[in-house]
């Protein structure tokens, strides 16, 4: 059972939520790269850092939008 | 490690508790809140994602109970890690807003008054969300 008005209170849901988890994680992770880097590093060292980080985000939303997808295909 | 503990103790240093100001702890507990915070997110993501995919089974048994259980009495208690949380959360917001004000060139003059602004607009976050979430330690509620 779906209707117009649920539907799009799910769509805004989940673009809020997942917006959300985005900015969240960027920003966080953004300040780790930040604080890190503040001690001083090597190029090399900062590329590999900023992977790093840049990896966990990826993994992080990813499984974010993974447990996010049973709010999105409920009845 | 000794020239650490020499900064700490010598007069001169910045790294001196003596010359520490409030706008050094603001920076400080920032960082280290941003710190915490991180792992909180993660933490929250994993949480959430196990429950919305039925991992973890039961939210009232898992998340309300622990939670209206706040002395740890005969059982485990999440309530003070919250509150701990919350408190944490609205601090690195609210000094993260003063700063951003900052950086905008307002407050510059004030910024005592700014941080002490920002620490009262925290605590009455933090009140709302509490009266927002004491219906959830009512039994049955």
């Amino acid at each position: 059972m779906s209707n117009f008005a649920t539907d799009w209170a799910t769509l805004f849901r989940a673009l809020t939520d997942l917006s959300l988890l985005a900015l969240a994680l960027t920003h966080g992770l953004n300040g780790v790269r930040t604080m890190v880097l503040d001690f001083g590093l090597s190029q090399r060292g900062r590329q590999f850092l900023s992977l790093i980080l840049l990896m966990l985000g990826i993994v992080g939303f990813s499984s974010g939008v993974y447990g996010f997808l049973p709010l999105l295909f409920t009845p | 490690m000794a020239k650490i503990l020499h900064r700490l103790v010598d007069s001169s240093s910045d790294l001196n508790p003596r010359n520490i100001r409030l706008g050094m702890y603001a920076w400080i507990i920032q960082r280290l809140s941003g710190l915490y915070l991180v792992f909180f997110v993660l933490t929250h993501i994993t949480a959430i994602a196990q429950a919305n995919l039925g991992i973890v089974k039961g939210f009232a048994a898992q998340v309300l109970d622990p939670l209206r259980n706040p002395f740890w009495v005969g059982g485990p208690s999440v309530l003070i890690f919250d509150l701990a949380a919350l408190a944490i959360i609205s601090f690195h917001g609210m000094n993260g807003i003063r700063i951003v004000f900052l950086d905008l060139g307002f407050g510059v003059r004030r910024h005592r008054l700014a941080f002490w602004l920002s620490m009262l607009v925290a605590i009455a976050g933090s009140a709302f969300v509490i009266m927002l979430g004491l219906p959830l330690l009512s039994k049955g509620g």
